[in-house]
């Protein structure tokens, strides 16, 4: 509930009345006995898919956003007649598992008026009923079939500004969504198959990139056409009933396949407390959820509770389901459809009212994907890795806290052809993913809730925009250590070029407290870090012919930022940000020293840290010291036997 | 349980040297050696969270009292109670 008059209505349709909607639209649906033989499902099942894929494909070939063309932060869906996820991509996982609630709220809200007719897209971008965050924008389409609405597709991207106080649309100074780029109900945006000019002005005229948001309208828009015209032609070649049935049947599937592999898992419940820090500029507090997943049978109940919102790190509960669910998919559902129509009816969500991951109108919402939601996913991520861990059948298929944060780094300035540019680097894409059961994590993997997302091409960065990195790097004692340790992440390191500078605004969590955690003794990944290296000497370098390997081979004024900051970069600041990694597996000390050798070898991990936390000591030739590294763990051990009870210093 | 602990007749106890540790309902935390340390212990390229905020901060790890086994950590408030991360149902 909003204290703001008027503002309930733009709520999510958590609890969907399809008497609410206008009578005069009518659905296609299927008699009650209708019978799709296994082999058809098997083929249109996989049939759906790929007209995703396609969908996909082309909203990446018209955007000329590298934020969607490189780095595929995207996605897109098809659903059934009431907008229950079928299908989606395999890009940004919660940008696919709002667009129900969004499609329910357009069904009750917009069938008397304006109305729903064949040809219609609406455009959202409002956190309350359903999108993300305000970027995340959502197009979306009903298709339909002899005037009955048959299906529906969607597609979301980010777009790079949306409006606002500042860059990218990420108010760091403020504290509600009146600062923000304002949230548009879903609208109109095509009109019986026509881009309507004055909608597609109220969104460009907001925004600091109009023409990035312009083509990235055209192209959600394709990508949705050509789904559309992808379905009707399944439909012309196998029945509107036989392809309805199929979405029935894909939902029905991946519901009874997730609460079957359920109740192969113990009863329980696991929780995790998580946090994030810094809910605004110039803030120095870290900010808390709780999370309780129990599981009964073949049910998921999660139980949310937190601190209330604050500045800007909020999401809603779109967002906060988005992220529960995510790591739900990867981890229980890795072999069957992600059709998320179906797995939400195993899921039960109760949450407290009005904090920080189910955040009331107006708390602040605009960085919400790579804030609360981004946290929500890490605290899921926790309970579901805990409780595929107490099954040995299971255990093989959890993954420890992995890309923690993203560390999102907005700039805008004056590029090589001197013109006006603005982005957001998308280099934090390879983040390390967590250790796993049976093995290692992947080092700079990427994301674990955006599968096909992709790190931005260096060489496309230094192309599209005035810098010059130094290096993209992989970073040594990132990883958690761990039996298992985490996957390695990366780093950052670049001065502009052929400008004057830019302006930057950065904002993260994961800074003060890191939050790629590991579980069963696996330690937790690196903390994010930006700094600025002020009045540096990378001219003199680079004019005696040296390219640095290292931000500690450049000479200047350190200035360490903090997780929400504007600032200046000169033409001579070198800038530097690195990103989490994935969190350990199991009890250090557990850990082949050959492994630890090895990792030392490939500067994975350091000398110092295979001796101090792996009790592993390293020679200078890269070889085991087995003598060494028998007494140092020992040591360890001996020093672990002599620690008091919980309590006990009290 | 998990890779480290087990339930047998309604006791968590230890897979590697079989200490009893609690009953099954109750927190293994509790009932486990505990060090309590600074965050930038976690790893050396965690930050010290006193730069960002004022919040204090721990990094706890809760250690089997047979055998020393790492059972668990937590990145955590200081002064919060240990959470009971993993409790399974026992029958």
């Amino acid at each position: 509930m909003s204290q703001i008059p008027g503002a309930d209505k733009y709520t999510a349709a958590v609890s969907f009345d399809q008497s609410d909607v206008d009578s005069e639209l009518s659905f296609h649906d299927i008699p009650d006995d209708f019978e799709l033989d296994k082999v058809t499902f098997e083929v249109l099942r996989h049939r759906l898919g790929q007209i995703n894929d396609e969908q996909g494909t082309t909203l990446k070939k018209v955007s000329g956003s590298p934020i969607v063309t490189d780095a595929y932060d995207f996605n897109v869906t098809i659903g059934d007649e009431l907008g229950e996820t079928v299908s989606f991509g395999p890009y940004v996982m919660y940008h696919a598992s709002v667009t129900d609630l969004i499609i329910k709220w357009i069904l009750e809200h917009r069938s008397p008026n304006p109305g729903i007719e064949e040809g219609d897209m609406f455009i959202c971008n409002d956190p309350w009923i359903g999108a993300v965050h305000q970027n995340d924008t959502v197009v979306l389409a009903p298709v339909f079939h002899d005037g009955e609405i048959f299906s529906w597709v969607s597609s979301t991207l980010h777009q790079v500004d949306v409006g606002g106080n500042e860059i990218g649309s990420f108010a760091i100074e403020d504290d509600d969504a009146w600062a923000e780029a304002e949230p548009v109900p879903p609208i109109k945006l095509v009109e019986d198959g026509e881009l309507k000019a004055d909608i597609e002005d109220l969104f460009l005229r907001k925004s600091r990139s109009a023409p990035d948001v312009g083509m990235d309208l055209r192209s959600q828009i394709a990508g949705n056409n050509v789904a559309i015209d992808r379905i009707h032609a399944l439909i012309d070649q196998y029945g509107a009933d036989t392809v309805k049935a199929v979405m029935r049947e894909t939902m029905d599937y991946a519901e009874e396949s997730l609460r079957s592999r359920l109740r192969d898992l113990p009863d329980g419940v696991w929780r995790h407390v998580g946090y994030q820090d810094v809910a605004k500029s110039d803030d120095r507090s870290v900010y808390e959820t709780s999370l309780a997943i129990e599981k009964r049978d073949d049910r998921l109940i999660f139980n949310v509770d937190g601190d209330a919102p604050a500045g800007v790190i909020n999401t809603t509960y779109a967002g906060m389901r988005g992220g529960l669910v995510a790591p739900v998919l990867p981890m229980l559902c890795h072999d069957m459809p992600w059709a998320l129509g179906g797995i939400y009816r195993a899921m039960e969500i109760n949450t407290a009212d009005n904090i920080m991951v189910n955040a009331a109108y107006p708390a602040g919402t605009g960085m919400a994907a790579v804030a609360g939601t981004w946290h929500t996913v890490n605290v899921s991520t926790q309970c579901v890795s805990k409780m595929l861990s107490a099954s040995e059948e299971q255990e093989e298929h959890l993954v420890a806290g992995s890309s923690g944060s993203w560390v999102t780094m907005n700039v805008l300035g004056m590029d090589q052809r001197d013109e006006f540019f603005v982005t957001q680097f998308m280099d934090p894409m390879a983040g390390g993913w967590g250790a796993r059961s049976h093995a290692d994590g992947i080092n700079t993997a990427g994301i674990f809730a955006a599968p096909g997302g992709a790190a931005t091409n260096v060489e496309s960065n230094e192309l599209a925009y005035p810098m010059l990195y130094l290096y993209r790097k992989e970073e040594t004692d990132s990883a958690g250590a761990g039996k298992h340790r985490g996957g390695a992440t990366a780093s950052m390191c670049y001065v502009p070029h052929d400008t004057e500078g830019m302006e930057h605004l950065g904002s993260t969590f994961g800074m003060a407290v890191p939050t790629s955690q590991g579980i069963n003794g696996g330690h937790p990944a690196n903390t994010a870090r930006y700094e600025m290296i002020r009045d540096s000497n990378i001219r003199e370098l680079f004019e005696d012919g040296t390219m640095p390997a290292d931000r500690s081979e450049v000479e200047g004024e350190l200035d360490v930022l903090p997780p929400k900051y504007k600032t200046m970069q000169g033409p001579d600041d070198v800038y530097f940000s690195i990103w989490q990694g994935g969190g350990g597996y199991g009890d250090p000390l557990e850990r082949d020293p050959e492994r630890v050798a090895a990792d030392v070898r490939q500067e994975y991990v350091s000398r110092e840290e295979a001796r101090r936390t792996y009790g592993v000591v390293v020679d200078e030739d890269g070889t085991v010291d087995q003598e060494a590294t028998d007494a140092r763990r020992e040591e360890i051990r001996s020093d672990r036997l002599s620690a008091g009870m919980w309590g006990d210093e009290e | 349980m998990d890779l480290h602990l087990a339930i047998e007749d309604g006791r968590v106890v230890c897979r590697s040297c079989g200490e009893d540790i609690c009953a099954a309902e109750e927190n293994y935390k509790l009932h486990s050696l505990c060090e309590r340390k600074p965050l930038t212990e976690a790893g050396a390229l965690v930050n010290d969270p006193a730069v960002y905020v004022d919040d204090e901060m721990e990094f706890r790890q809760f250690y089997c009292p047979g055998c020393a086994t790492l059972l668990e950590n937590e990145v955590i408030k200081s002064d919060h109670e240990p959470v009971h991360d993993k409790q399974v149902f026992s029958e």
